[in-house]
């Protein structure tokens, strides 16, 4: 086996073997994704093929991004739409072994299957959440009001956020994504959204927030605010014992997992498979 | 027919296989079986077993080490150690 990096001149190799992994997805779906990937990645690889003599027979994503609101500068690696065929899966933990071999890179799995959950803790992953949480926006909007309000990053002035912060909110409204900021007294705290689509019901995935507590406690400001962006439904990872009032489970079992030194008690997702790819 | 390092290789890589992987600690033909293919050895094991044959035997595992014939038996497996190790 061997492992050979997918970049834009062998994107068609990747797309072939994502559509025989994950056959429900139509060509569109990789096609667009990874074409927001690559214009986004420029010279990283958007993720590495295994390949045998046989061939292609195993894929793995890696959505590389600087940490945005860092203790320190570090590369974030989003591990995604990894597949492999049968026969070859018995190489599975040495590809991911290969894939993760940096030290000095935070990795995060946002969507494992059951057997990559089985397996993932054993190559230094920390469980990050187990299930998500989903709100019907009409009614958490009357929670609660309080002294927080949260506007769209375009109301806000430029310098409202650290430049790199400012760049990661608005490289996501590029990508399709709501960017906000949360104001509680004094202080202004950057929030983002994707978008995806359940059963044509818009749903907002809180990608990126400095911290759950904070989100808990404000979560009829930002009803109001995704409310005034027609969102009527609002999906966060949590876990079990998140204090997450008036929520339903969407998803009991919907583990993610982060190696390296990633705030737990944050919330990022940002630059993830949820932004380029929009699931 | 097996050198005699070669034998000795299979028998210390036998005996760390009885004792890891339960399900073949009493398989009288445990030289032969198919280590990949009978599914005696997930995928996780396969990496572990590399990881002794490194600490064992100071052989470092390359990505085209990991290939299916190297992994058939045994003695595909002390053939391979001892390939490395020449």
């Amino acid at each position: 086996m061997n492992l050979r990096p997918v970049f834009r001149d062998n994107v068609e190799d990747a797309l072939a073997i994502l559509r025989r992994g994950f056959p429900n997805k139509p060509a569109r779906f990789w096609r667009d994704g990874l074409e927001r990937l690559a214009a986004y990645q420029k010279d990283r690889p958007l993720g590495q093929l295994l390949h045998t003599r046989e061939g292609d027979a195993g894929i793995i994503l890696t959505i590389a991004s600087e940490n945005a609101c860092p203790v320190r500068p570090r590369t974030v690696v989003n591990l995604s739409s990894w597949y492999m065929d049968p026969s070859v899966r018995w190489l599975a933990p040495r590809m991911l072994q290969r894939v993760i071999s940096d030290d000095e890179v935070i990795y995060t799995d946002l969507t494992p299957t059951a057997a990559v959950s089985r397996m993932i803790g054993q190559f230094g992953f920390t469980r990050w959440n187990d299930r998500i949480v989903l709100y019907c926006l009409p009614w958490t909007a009357f929670g609660r009001r309080g002294r927080a309000d949260v506007q769209p990053l375009d109301r806000l002035p430029g310098d409202a956020f650290s430049p790199q912060t400012q760049r990661m909110l608005e490289e996501h409204v590029r990508l399709g994504c709501i960017a906000a900021g949360l104001r509680d007294g004094d202080t202004l705290h950057p929030l983002l959204f994707s978008l995806c689509s359940r059963r044509a019901i818009t749903i907002a995935r809180l990608i990126y927030a400095p911290a759950k507590t904070l989100v808990a406690s404000h979560l009829a400001a930002i009803a109001r605010f995704l409310m005034r962006e027609r969102i009527p439904m609002l999906a966060v990872n949590a876990r079990s014992g998140d204090l997450m009032p008036g929520g339903r489970l969407l998803a009991r079992s919907a583990p993610t997992f982060f190696k390296g030194a990633m705030d737990h008690a944050a919330i990022n997702h940002a630059y993830s498979e949820f932004v380029f790819f929009r699931m | 027919m097996l050198s005699p390092q070669n034998a000795d290789t299979s028998q210390i890589i036998a005996a760390y296989i009885r004792e890891r992987f339960p399900t073949l600690a009493f398989d009288a033909q445990i030289e032969r079986t198919p280590l990949i293919g009978s599914g005696a050895i997930d995928s996780l094991g396969i990496l572990e077993l590399m990881t002794f044959l490194n600490e064992r035997f100071g052989i470092e595992a390359v990505d085209e080490d990991f290939e299916p014939e190297n992994f058939e038996t045994i003695g595909h497996l002390a053939g391979f150690v001892e390939r490395k190790r020449s």
